[in-house]
């Protein structure tokens, strides 16, 4: 274990730096396409449009899909939730040491983040419509972070396994520029551009009177 | 890397279209799978083909394929391989038998647009000439004889007249004219073909609207049909064309306001992206005949008596006009001031079903199964609100909610809302 924790200690900033370098690089290519607003002279706020995009359009009973499958919107949740704080304790770790108290609530996040991974994995795999629209890289990306959350829940309850939690880190930042991982950065410029046309056009509009 | 020639092709159209929201969604989607049941085709037939993600991947896989360096050297990862001439071909199907209505957008939790990577996804098949024939014939008809059904100016003119006869009778006025060609004249009024031709009772409730608010309006004779099957193609050019002629037309006319009728991607094309198109502001505005009815009812230039139609009356939310153009709450407030009793479906506005009628459908008749087979969820949600009368606001719409009536037997009368308005206005 000694040996694992010193080799991922010396490899880890190079995989840090490789993740972030492709993450830019990837990024800058996508922002050059540029932006031009539409001409069309607006019938609703694009800025309300946005707000209501990135926070209650996301409630659970605002979508269909979420009242049909609500185990797979709990799922998700509960992995990134799971994703969130497994990462907050790493960074909180880099610069001083966690209270023991909160130690198993990061044991237990990482843990609810785990099953819900899994789940969303069984659910692709075994899913004849999900298998239709997977590739390679779903079922991947989605190893990769249940390692990660792997790696985190034993070192919340073993700090000895430190070590093959970096590891794992280090596997995931490899990976993240190359596949779909990389929609954590372009999920907020995907749900703001939906909240800017839609917002725009006036379709999230619903302040108005109904009656005259 | 060696690029095929149909690659090549379909890159030149993919990279013309290529800006910061089209990127965005082709690099965000996760393949979650919950686009799939916000789609009434997956709905109605629970494959592949009809997962909006599983469409919009036609044009992600060659966009990662091409442009991205996992797609170059790590292709399999992506399971990507070189676009070929089948390949297009197996595009057909998926990428044509959709609406486009984004219903999914507003389910997706990321908010990708899947109607611009599908509407891209035929740009590449419609020049590579593999769209089909019935949709490109009505796209080259639009552009030289103004109109996708063949409509010419002497039928439009022959098509007023009766209309004006009409009016004549029902206003009891036999010096009533329809105005056409008047220049100086606030508003220019275009409708679409196919209401001329199979709904001109809509027409006519239009202009007996205009008539009751003393508006100052026309016609053209040479624009007379707002249908843009540019949107359909996904062909820029054709699209551009004609709405260069309906912003000529208006110039000339030296109008303030274009008025389009009860056409849902007509007002969309107009209204919201003619000026993308054309990269200017159009010089006077575009509303949709509701928008305009509901300022004149709520200015109190008409009023409208609900007595006039007792019956129990629903809608249904063209997408075009609603989710995609932003006319959600006007024909909401007609309808409950022209009728007895207004009844919503569920769900409704942006995150109403569609009803299966849009995209072109109606033009391809190799999928007429799939039309309707399609609007099962929209039949399920007329049935369920009891309504006897079934208002909406798209000829497109129209004609798929008739079409609807007879196959699913819901014993509806469908009808434009102009109509509703128009039997219920007092002088």
């Amino acid at each position: 274990m000694e040996l694992l924790d010193h080799l991922t200690r010396l490899v880890f900033p190079y995989a840090l730096a490789w993740c972030l370098f492709l993450l830019v690089l990837r990024t800058a290519v996508v922002l050059r396409r540029g932006y031009k607003v539409e001409l069309g002279a607006p019938k609703g706020s694009p800025r309300r449009g946005i707000l209501y995009s990135l926070t209650f359009s996301m409630l659970p009973w605002k979508k269909d899909s979420t009242r049909r499958h609500p185990w797979t919107y709990a799922a998700g949740m509960g992995m990134h939730l799971g994703i969130f704080l497994t990462v907050l304790f790493a960074l909180g770790r880099r610069f001083a040491s966690w209270p023991d108290w909160s130690l198993p609530i990061f044991a237990v996040a990482a843990f609810v983040g785990l099953v819900s991974a899994l789940g969303l994995f069984v659910k692709r795999g075994t899913r004849a419509y999900m298998h239709a629209i997977s590739t390679l890289d779903d079922f991947l990306a989605n190893a990769l972070v249940q390692l990660y959350l792997l790696g985190g829940f034993l070192t919340a309850l073993f700090p000895a396994l430190n070590g093959f939690w970096r590891l794992t880190a280090i596997l995931l930042l490899l990976y993240v520029p190359l596949g779909k991982i990389y929609h954590m950065l372009l999920f907020f410029v995907s749900r703001s551009l939906f909240g800017l046309q839609f917002g725009r056009r006036g379709v999230l509009r619903h302040d108005l009177p109904i009656s005259y | 890397m060696a690029q095929t020639t149909v690659a090549h092709d379909a890159l030149q159209v993919l990279d013309a279209r290529l800006n910061l929201p089209l990127t965005t969604y082709l690099e965000a989607c996760t393949h979650c799978g919950l686009c799939a049941e916000a789609c009434h085709l997956y709905r109605a037939d629970p494959v592949a083909k009809h997962i909006p993600c599983f469409k919009a991947d036609t044009v992600r896989k060659v966009y990662q394929r091409y442009h991205t360096p996992t797609g170059r050297f790590l292709p399999w990862l992506l399971g990507l391989s070189d676009l070929d001439d089948e390949t297009l071909d197996d595009w057909v199907e998926p990428v044509f038998q959709c609406t486009m209505c984004r219903r999914c957008s507003i389910e997706c939790p990321l908010g990708i647009d899947n109607a611009a990577m599908i509407a891209t996804a035929r740009a590449i098949l419609t020049s590579a000439g593999k769209a089909p024939p019935t949709l490109m014939e009505h796209g080259r008809k639009s552009c030289e004889a103004g109109s996708p059904l063949g409509l010419t100016r002497e039928q439009f003119l022959d098509r007023m007249e009766w209309i004006e006869e009409e009016l004549q009778e029902e206003l009891d006025d036999d010096d009533y004219e329809v105005p056409i060609d008047q220049e100086g004249a606030d508003i220019l009024f275009i409708p679409a073909s196919i209401e001329l031709m199979k709904y001109p009772q809509s027409i006519q409730a239009c202009c007996r609207i205009f008539q009751q608010a003393g508006a100052s309006w026309t016609l053209s004779s040479t624009c007379y049909d707002v249908t843009n099957f540019g949107v359909f193609l996904g062909d820029s050019q054709i699209s551009r064309t004609i709405a260069t002629r309906d912003i000529e037309e208006a110039e000339r006319l030296g109008v303030h306001t274009v008025v389009t009728s009860e056409c849902g991607h007509a007002y969309r094309a107009l209204r919201w992206e003619a000026p993308d198109w054309l990269q200017e502001s159009l010089p006077f505005e575009v509303k949709n005949i509701l928008e305009l009815a509901d300022e004149w009812v709520a200015e109190g230039r008409l009023r409208l008596d609900p007595s006039a139609n007792p019956e129990p009356v629903t809608y249904h939310d063209p997408c075009n006009i609603t989710r995609n153009g932003g006319v959600v709450e006007e024909p909401r407030r007609l309808l409950s001031a022209c009728t007895e009793e207004f009844r919503e479906m569920t769900p409704n506005r942006e995150r109403n079903w569609c009803c299966g009628g849009g995209g072109g459908f109606h033009s391809m008749p190799e999928y007429d199964d799939v039309r309707l087979a399609s609007g099962e969820m929209k039949a399920k949600q007329v049935e369920s609100t009891g309504a006897t009368v079934l208002a909406t606001a798209c000829a497109n719409c129209h004609l798929q909610l008739s079409d609807l009536s007879d196959h699913y037997e819901l014993g509806v009368e469908t009808v434009s809302v102009t109509e509703l308005m128009a039997n219920a206005l007092v002088e």
